[in-house]
């Protein structure tokens, strides 16, 4: 036992009740089991359509021991808003709402009203878990899709060409006082951002990789393995953003090739089987990751040494 | 008849509102695999002849509770600061991690284990059998087996010909191998536990073989292969004895040798004679029968260490006779080819002395004939079983010349088969479970940590004394570091990974221990996947 969890301990009982309908190996009830050990039974899930609408069960049905009001696709953040003015009103000011949207309901639809939530500084959590397609219509396009993904909507003969939709970008230029990547297979570096996140009043925004194994076109197994590589490789890299200037990457990544990630899944078959698009795909990925180290060693003034391995591999 | 409605619209539910959990929806029935928890075999423990729970005991030094660490190596190995000095370690050779960085010092973690309980251990068992088993040949063979059958409540007597237990180990191997106080402590222990000895009496001699039969409901013939073997040469009688050598060493003698000196062997023996005459100040040079690369790999370590000394070696050849000329020995050797001698290789070397170290043999002349045949007795290797009832060999007297961890393994598998045969039962050998490969390690889990060196005194240092130690054991911090390294292949140490990413909720933790949820379970097999150690097993359920 050379490690264990800091943050979690496995003798706890969870808010989440098994029997849920989400397919096997679905990353975002991972997600949503390890936040709700953080914010505990004093939460308010808004959840606008998306994969967790039907994971929480069919009525009457429920999986989560909280209350969770299912809304329409675009409105997650404001419905959030609302209820959070609603529970102040009421003097529950202990009481974290939470929006808990998929990839669709904040990259696309739900956009509009997460900016005008996020430039009025509401103070509210809004959580996306970002399986990068819709995926519970069928594996379409969003503009979360990475660069060389195959959807329904973009098939093998002409694959995602766009890369994804810089979200924490988007969070950041609205100065909101805390956005944050994290991903399940690192638990521990999730629940400190949540943990973080709650003790921040204002608009707090974070970002959940998690794998789909139907939409990714891979085993339910890999689930946890496919995140891990996603942060490994440096495609989806692990950091915070305070007050949309301070960035700070909080988990060092081992900057595997990228292969390592795209063998596990089927989505990226195309790519793989043509070079110079790897290629292609390997220096985007390096050059957003040299970008996100500049902009951390501008926050502190310094890198630390774990830092300097993966900017080699970018020359 | 009844009503048609026997309900009122306003106790209708309110059709948005959630009324009950998912807990109805039993979703196990969407399962084709199942997980399964199980604890595996290690590849170490797989290769241990005596079996010992490798990461069982490393994972209860992890977790910083020593006597349980003690009490899980003891299960399998009795004397671990023994086989901690003196054992070839085949363990370390198929460790996973050597694969990912550097094997796991098991060696050094059990000597630390078993030094650290040295004075600790030796409970009197719980309740007596009241069965009486006699042993002859208080040696390693003889010691391990009443260590096992003196804690399942058997009353036990070693009968051995020598002033005090301990054989090979206490009369031959030199101090700086393994320190007479270790070898004290081990016997002190047994007597603490209640075993009694009956020194200095030859079985044969002393007392006769079948009056210990009429006398003890079993009797376990452990008396090594005690005989050093002479070879059969012309001269041979002008050559002297490693064995007494090494006896006078031990004793705390200190003869005088200098010069070139030869020593004749085909084992441990020889390259410890050798080492021992380097120590005397001497220029050993080994005859050795066999190539270089086909010293076993028991005797490499010792190799190694004897050619660090400066210890030279003849390889591949073999004796042919012996001389004396001008107070020096001219000794005649030739190559050997596995078989034969080659012929015209005859070589003169002229030597100040040469010393016979090959390994012993068995004496079963105390036995009657009828386990007795060509020289070897009739045995099962595993369960020791003779054709006399009650009757078990155990160790060297049946194998022959073995490592420590052999003999060890002899003397525990043979206590089983007598206590099975005690208690009127039927001995089975204990099964391995399947052993977990390297592919089943989720090396991600584990940080890249370089092996913590073991302290061996260097050459120099070595070559200066016959009672330092020449390995130091590790002090508790680098016992904690380097056991924190063990993948614990095969072993549930509750790490929580399971329960961690199960996406279901249906890992439960019961007792600190993860449970699966078989009703909800849909066996997606995350836990497989990210157990770090290959407990989990997806076994197939049904197919759709």
């Amino acid at each position: 036992m050379s490690w264990a969890w800091v943050e979690v301990k496995p003798n706890e009982n969870d808010l989440m009740h098994p029997g849920h309908l989400a397919c096997q190996g679905c990353g975002a009830t991972i997600a949503a089991r390890l936040a709700l050990k953080v914010f505990g039974k004093n939460a308010v899930f808004v959840i606008p359509a998306s994969c967790w609408s039907v994971i929480d069960g069919a009525w009457p049905q429920h999986a989560l021991q909280i209350p969770v009001f299912h809304t329409a696709f675009e409105t997650a953040a404001i419905a959030a808003t609302g209820i959070r003015a609603a529970l102040d009103m009421k003097g529950r000011h202990d009481v974290h709402v939470v929006a808990w949207a998929g990839d669709g309901g904040t990259f696309d639809i739900g956009l509009q009203a997460l900016s005008g939530a996020a430039e009025r500084n509401e103070n509210i959590i809004y959580i996306t878990y970002d399986n990068e397609a819709y995926m519970n219509t069928g594996i379409q396009r969003s503009s979360s899709t990475p660069l060389g993904a195959w959807t329904t909507t973009t098939p093998d003969e002409r694959p995602e060409d766009r890369p994804k939709k810089n979200m924490m970008e988007i969070l950041a230029a609205h100065r909101v006082p805390y956005a944050a990547t994290a991903s399940i297979a690192y638990p521990d570096d999730f629940i400190r951002k949540l943990k973080k996140a709650t003790q921040i009043k204002g608009f707090r925004f974070i970002h959940v990789f998690s794998p789909c194994p139907p939409g990714w076109k891979m085993a339910s197994n890999l689930s946890v393995r496919v995140a891990r590589m996603a942060v490994e490789t440096k495609v989806f890299p692990l950091y915070e953003i305070e007050d949309g200037e301070v960035y700070t990457i909080t988990h060092w990544p081992r900057g595997l090739p990228v292969e390592e990630y795209f063998k596990l899944q089927g989505r990226f078959k195309p790519v793989l089987k043509d070079p110079e698009r790897l290629a292609y795909v390997q220096r985007y990925i390096e050059t957003q990751w040299e970008r996100l180290v500049r902009l951390h060693e501008a926050s502190h003034g310094y890198l630390p040494e774990e830092a300097r391995a993966t900017i080699r591999s970018a020359i | 008849m009844a009503k048609k409605y026997d309900f009122k619209a306003s106790e209708l539910p309110i059709s948005p509102m959630t009324l009950t959990t998912t807990l109805e929806n039993p979703t196990g029935g969407w399962r084709s695999f199942k997980p399964v928890i199980k604890n595996k075999t290690a590849p170490c423990t797989a290769t241990c002849p005596t079996k010992v729970l490798i990461p069982h005991f490393i994972d209860s030094l992890v977790k910083g509770d020593l006597d349980m660490a003690a009490n899980l190596l003891h299960r399998n190995n009795p004397f671990p600061s023994i086989t901690g000095r003196l054992c070839h370690a085949p363990c370390e050779l198929p460790c996973n991690r050597g694969k990912y960085d550097e094997p796991i010092s098991i060696k050094q973690l059990e000597r630390f284990v078993g030094d650290y309980y040295l004075d600790r251990k030796g409970k009197p068992p719980r309740r007596e059998t009241g069965k009486r088993v006699a042993i002859v040949g208080g040696g390693l063979a003889g010691m391990s087996a009443a260590y096992y059958l003196r804690s399942k409540g058997h009353e036990v007597v070693i009968y051995d010909r020598n002033p005090n237990l301990g054989g090979y180990l206490r009369y031959y191997v030199p101090e700086y191998r393994l320190p007479l106080a270790v070898l004290d402590a081990e016997v002190g222990a047994l007597e603490r536990m209640g075993v009694k000895f009956v020194l200095n009496t030859e079985v044969g001699r002393d007392i006769g073989f079948e009056e210990l039969k009429e006398k003890y409901d079993a009797v376990i013939l452990a008396h090594g292969s005690s005989i050093p073997y002479t070879p059969d040469f012309p001269g041979v009688d002008l050559l002297k004895s490693g064995w007494d050598l090494m006896k006078e060493v031990r004793e705390g003698a200190r003869p005088k040798v200098s010069g070139k000196v030869a020593v004749l062997g085909n084992g441990y023996t020889a390259f410890e004679v050798a080492r021992v005459l380097r120590r005397l100040g001497a220029d050993p040079f080994v005859v050795y029968p066999t190539a270089k690369i086909r010293i076993p790999f028991s005797d490499r370590e010792i190799f190694t260490l004897a050619e660090e000394e400066g210890v030279k070696f003849f390889f591949a050849k073999v004796p042919l006779k012996a001389d004396r000329r001008d107070g020096k020995v001219i000794l005649t050797v030739a190559e050997w080819d596995g078989k034969a001698v080659v012929p015209a290789t005859e070589r003169e070397m002229e030597f100040e002395e040469v010393f016979l170290a090959y390994e012993g043999t068995a004496d079963h002349g105390f036995l009657p004939d009828t386990i007795r045949s060509n020289g070897t007795l009739k045995a099962d290797r595993r369960s020791g079983e003779t054709p006399l009832e009650g009757v078990f060999v155990a160790g060297e007297s049946v194998s022959g010349p073995s490592p420590v961890v052999n003999v060890i393994y002899s003397g525990r598998s043979v206590a089983a088969a007598v206590d099975a045969y005690l208690r009127g039962r039927t001995y089975t050998p204990e099964n391995m479970p399947e052993v977990v490969g390297y592919e089943r390690i989720v090396t991600d889990y584990f940080p890249k940590a370089p092996r913590v060196p073991e302290m061996r005194l260097s050459p120099a240092e070595r070559i200066h004394s016959l009672t330092r130690e020449e390995v130091l054991g590790y002090t508790q911090e680098l016992a904690m570091k380097e056991a924190e390294r063990c993948f614990n292949c095969g072993f549930c140490n509750a790490c929580g990974n399971c329960y961690v990413f199960c996406p279901d909720y249906t890992i439960k933790w019961v007792h600190g221990r993860p449970k699966v949820d078989y009703e909800y379970c849909k066996g997606c097999g995350v836990c497989s996947e990210e157990c770090p150690r290959g407990v989990i097993d997806m076994v197939k359920e049904r197919e759709f």
